[in-house]
């Protein structure tokens, strides 16, 4: 067989048909079925030049765009977050470099990742359940997708990760503020712990310690509640933001701008070279100037202290707790506000366990050192409320101020459901009284009456006031969890009691207002409130703590004002007259406090209150010891609210705890108290 | 006799040119796919492949000296040769990602399932040709469907389901080509249709599933790729970027889809996705228009040709080039099911290329008879 050419041999038979007419027969045409294959191929040629055309020339810029979210990797970095300071610039929070111990799964060999993190975790000494939630929720947010419900599920497990099928580039923090000696034990085994690596951050430091601890807040990576506030809208999953306190009020412009690296990586998540393509520096956080005078918060937590002595010593042995708010009277400025108990807010820095947590905030021996009793905690004021009787007496015209009552120890009101008698504090009595004195020598008797008279008065004038001079409402200062507290009116008990007994408002409910007691309750910061607005004449205003913000350069860089103090009209006779009544108290002879502030470097003008508060445990009733007071009583600056939880009488314990704050604020050296005092209220 | 002058006059240079085109075209793809693959050696897999052209070249030369006439004779040596090959595939063959295509022969791999569709194309072509008498009997296409089946069953064994796909169309196109009633083919659909409600509906109702659900949706993931973006979905996902990031005139080196590794098997099954990656629409339009003429170019080899077989091998070959084409493109831009089925030429593959390259060897055979007959052309009824 020739290789080139035609095998002449070579002929298709000719077909037989059995047709003699026609032995042979055409051939189907060859032609006909290529013209069909031939069609069949300009179509499907179409059919892939139209889908190159819809994909390249008109989607193309969409996939040039997801190419490149392919290829590019962001990675975070954390912006140094801003400094708290004092109004004078003492810083109470700033940042320690800390060293973090992160975990990156890509560098984990498959099926090594449990048993290194159980390791891994015995160094760090913490549970290894925890590790594997740090991973879990740094995966997951990147782990979403579109189900058939519409609703966006995560495909994360935890198999998935040991699995390797998903995993990461970043570094995962699993352990913040890792000692320097665990760090090198990890270095020296990097070999036997791959993927590990130490990360520098920046970690909250507080130079004062347990000072303002309430007031500070602390951080902590956004939950998924948080994510939904108002408060937090544009932060996203993976964010470390300021929760309670000025850390959470101000977080924006004390967390700065986050910067990006930009980098290049390939399928598997590889960094193609270390220089970032591109990205953002990170702007550094604003400095939050705060309205706290670092020596007076420092003064005013002393003075906790010294008063729950002074109450130990005075045999009230179960006082253990309580707070001072000192207010500029004229601006509203917190200076100080202080509580006890208290803690160490750098407990908080890198995590708390939940042991941790329970045993600190929770058990109730501790006395919740975490609870800002100041905005918090909602006490009857007792006799500090006197005030409030004596400008609603006033200005409603219900007394005059030379009307005289008399005191001899006890009160029965005129019309009565009952046969209770209402003692005065003084079982001797006070004989006739005029508003200053009442006010000076804090007669109980005095205020029955015009706390009878209010009862018969048409409405709730009394409350009206009350209301009107700050209780009964958040005073609306700059962080959050305060407490509304509560002044009592007809309406409320209406609402408030089951029993149709209850529900009704008796002269004994309006007696029981006017000494500040009954259902009435407020904040330490509301009463300081009210003593401001008597003390700048008759303006409520709003406390804040966030005084304004500062840049890295010292420049200022967005004032903070508060709302605007909300005037109250009084007459300038009344207000005198209170202030008065409160000056005496501190100084006269007779006054409640004088035996504190009689021959104080300072006029001060003050009340004392002792409120009888349920206590739940003793099925009885125990005495908080408040003060309210002003100073200088001539031309008052400062407002200075004490309240010592169990304490006792406020003269004997309340009033020289304020004496060690205003010797803070005047810097004035008086020297402990230890005589014994005057058994007031 | 005629001598190397008339070869060399009556060769089909369009096709030639066609070919040479998309081989060129396909190994600078290829570098560009995989010069970063392996650290310090770019050249690794062009080489390979420049070997395997080398190899189909003389080949496809020989192929085109030979009288085709040649495989007729042989033509139960080549089929049985062709079924010993997929079948020895599976206890000898290398496995590699759980699929066993390969068998290793020391210096190279070879790919039993590329060989046996060349030989298949021979051996069927010739039977059918054998029987030109026979047209219109069911036997006949009955008998080359089970021809075609038992080496396709083999192959799909593997598995390899796009391989025995492509072997099962060249298989119709012949038939097609021989001249099968159009009432073959419509028997053929209804039953291939019936066949398939059978599986997926009544089946699973009698509680047996002969296709499984995963299988199903691997199929047809490319309607919906979004739905399985991590598995199934992943491979068509990014191959649409990268089809689609091309844009109109390509990324060139910035072409991240291939180099960074995002696109898989970016050398072999997805290599059009790196075509139209790199040089964008225009480039993917010039490939394209390449395949059409070439399969233009084989199809009128088949109107030409000398005798049946002739056509029937010329018009096999055109419709394999048309269909591994179609398939492929369509399974990088999400119209057609991912089935690995590479691109002719172009795909990084040795013994495909190879198989490939003889078949436009056959192609030139076939040309050169046509115009070399004695008779001019030859075909009966004329």
């Amino acid at each position: 067989m020739p290789l080139l050419g035609n095998d002449p041999a070579r002929r298709d038979r000719p077909i037989r048909t059995g047709r003699r007419d026609r032995p042979i027969i055409q051939l189907p045409s060859v032609a006909l079925r290529v013209a069909l294959v031939a069609a069949l191929a300009v179509v499907l040629f179409g059919v892939v030049f139209f889908r190159l055309w819809f994909l390249q020339i008109l989607s193309g810029q969409d996939f040039v765009a997801r190419a490149n979210d392919n290829r590019l990797r962001e990675v975070k970095i954390v912006a140094p977050r801003g400094n708290i300071v004092d109004r004078r610039g003492e810083v109470i929070v700033e940042n320690r470099p800390g060293l973090a111990v992160g975990l990156r799964l890509m560098d984990v060999p498959e099926g090594r990742l449990e048993d290194e993190i159980v390791r891994l975790a015995r160094v760090l000494k913490m549970r290894p359940a925890r590790i594997r939630k740090a991973i879990m929720d740094h995966l997951r947010p990147s782990t979403m997708e579109l189900g058939d419900d519409g609703e966006w599920h995560s495909y994360l497990t935890w198999d998935a990760v040991l699995e390797h099928e998903i995993t990461g580039l970043d570094v995962i923090i699993v352990r913040e503020d890792v000692s320097e000696r665990t760090v090198s034990y990890l270095k020296e085994r990097a070999l036997s712990f791959p993927g590990v690596e130490v990360r520098q951050n920046y970690l909250r430091a507080y130079p004062h310690g347990t000072m303002a601890a309430q007031l500070l807040g602390h951080l902590a990576d956004i939950s998924a509640e948080q994510l939904r506030e108002k408060h937090f809208k544009g932060y996203s999953a993976g964010d470390v933001v300021g929760v309670e306190g000025l850390e959470k009020t101000y977080d924006r412009w004390l967390r700065g701008r986050d910067g990006v690296a930009r980098i290049e990586v390939d399928a598997f998540s590889r960094p193609k070279q270390s220089d970032p393509v591109g990205g953002r520096l990170p702007e550094p956080g604003h400095t939050l100037v705060t309205t706290l005078d670092a020596k007076v918060q420092e003064a005013a937590e002393r003075a906790l202290r010294t008063g729950i002595s002074l109450a130990h010593r005075d045999g009230k042995v179960e006082a253990n707790g309580g707070a001072a708010v000192v207010l500029d009277a004229r601006n509203g400025d917190v200076l100080a506000m202080a509580n006890y108990p208290t803690y160490d807010p750098g407990v908080w820095v890198g995590g708390i366990s939940e042991k941790k947590y329970r045993r600190l905030f929770v058990q109730k021996g501790n006395n919740y050192p975490q609870l800002n009793r100041a905005i918090m905690e909602t006490k009857a004021v007792g006799s500090t409320f006197k005030v409030v009787d004596a400008v609603a007496g006033l200005e409603e015209g219900v007394i005059s101020p030379v009307e005289a009552f008399f005191c001899n120890g006890s009160y029965k009101p005129p019309v009565a459901t009952d046969k209770t008698v209402f003692g005065c504090w003084s079982s001797a009595g006070h004989g006739s009284l005029s508003l200053v004195d009442a006010i000076t020598q804090s007669c109980d008797v005095y205020f029955y009456n015009v706390g009878y008279r209010f009862y018969a008065a048409k409405g709730s004038p009394l409350q009206e006031w009350a209301k009107r001079l700050g209780m009964g409402r958040p005073t609306g200062i700059d962080i959050e969890g305060e407490a509304a507290g509560r002044v009592p009116t007809p309406e409320w008990r209406q609402k408030y009691f089951r029993s149709e007994v209850d529900k009704l408002w008796t002269p004994g409910n309006s007696i029981n207002l006017s000494i500040g007691q009954g259902d009435l309750e407020a904040t330490p910061l509301q009463l300081a409130v009210t003593y401001a607005a008597i003390a700048n004449g008759g303006r409520v205003v709003t406390p804040h703590l966030g005084l304004r913000i500062v840049d890295a350069a010292g420049q200022t860089v967005r004032d903070l004002h508060p709302a605007k103090a909300r005037k109250v009209d009084i007459a300038p006779s009344t207000l005198d007259l209170v202030r008065q009544g409160l000056y005496k108290a501190a100084n006269s002879p007779t006054g409640t406090s004088a035996h504190v502030f009689a021959l104080y470097g300072q006029p001060v003008a003050g009340k004392t209150g002792t409120a009888e508060v349920y206590d739940a445990t003793r099925s009885g009733y125990v005495d908080y010891a408040w003060y309210a007071s002003y100073a200088p009583a001539h031309d008052p600056r400062y407002v200075v609210v004490v309240m010592i939880e169990k304490g006792g009488h406020g003269g004997t314990v309340a009033a020289p705890a304020a004496r060690v704050i205003y010797d803070a604020l005047f810097h004035l050296h008086s020297g402990e108290l230890t005589t014994g005092s005057a058994r007031t209220d | 006799m005629p001598g190397w002058r008339d070869y060399l006059r009556h060769l089909d240079y369009v096709l030639l040119l066609a070919t040479g085109a998309l081989v060129g075209y396909g190994t600078t793809m290829i570098y560009f796919a995989t010069r970063n693959d392996v650290a310090g050696e770019p050249l690794v897999y062009v080489r390979q492949q420049l070997i395997a052209m080398s190899v189909g070249l003389v080949a496809a030369v020989i192929v085109s000296l030979l009288d085709y006439e040649l495989y007729r004779r042989v033509q139960w040596l080549l089929y049985v040769l062709a079924v010993f090959m997929v079948v020895a595939v599976l206890p000898f063959g290398e496995e590699v990602n759980g699929a066993t295509r390969w068998i290793d022969l020391g210096v190279t791999r070879f790919q039993p399932s590329a060989a046996a569709l060349l030989l298949l194309a021979l051996s069927l072509g010739a039977f059918l040709s054998d029987r030109m008498e026979l047209l219109g009997c069911k036997r006949v296409t009955f008998f080359v469907l089970v021809m075609a089946a038992v080496p396709a069953f083999f192959v799909y064994r593997e598995p390899d389901f796009g391989s025995s796909m492509v072997i099962m169309a060249l298989a119709l196109t012949m038939l097609f080509f021989y001249g099968t009633p159009w009432t073959h083919f419509a028997a053929l659909a209804a039953l291939g249709v019936s066949a398939f409600v059978v599986a997926l509906k009544v089946l699973p109702l009698a509680g047996l599933e002969v296709i499984k659900q995963y299988q199903l949706d691997r199929l047809f993931v490319f309607v919906n790729p979004g739905a399985q973006a991590r598995a199934a979905g992943y491979n068509v996902i990014q191959s649409m970027i990268a089809v689609g990031s091309g844009a109109f005139s390509g990324r060139g080196d910035q072409a991240t889809q291939t180099t960074l590794h995002f696109l898989p098997e970016h050398h072999t099954d997805f290599i059009f996705a790196v075509v139209s990656e790199r040089s964008g629409f225009v480039g993917a339009a010039i490939l394209l228009v390449l395949y059409a003429v070439f399969i233009w170019r084989a199809l009128r080899i088949a109107v030409l040709a000398r005798d049946m077989y002739g056509s029937i091998l010329a018009g096999g070959v055109a419709v394999t080039v048309l269909f591994e084409v179609f398939v492929n493109t369509g399974m990088t831009i999400g119209i057609m099911p991912v089935t690995g089925i590479p691109l002719p030429f172009v795909s990084y593959g040795g013994t495909h290329m190879i198989a490939f390259l003889v078949f436009v060897g056959l192609l030139e055979a076939i040309h050169l008879r046509a115009r070399t007959a004695p008779e001019g052309r030859t075909r009966l009824g004329r």
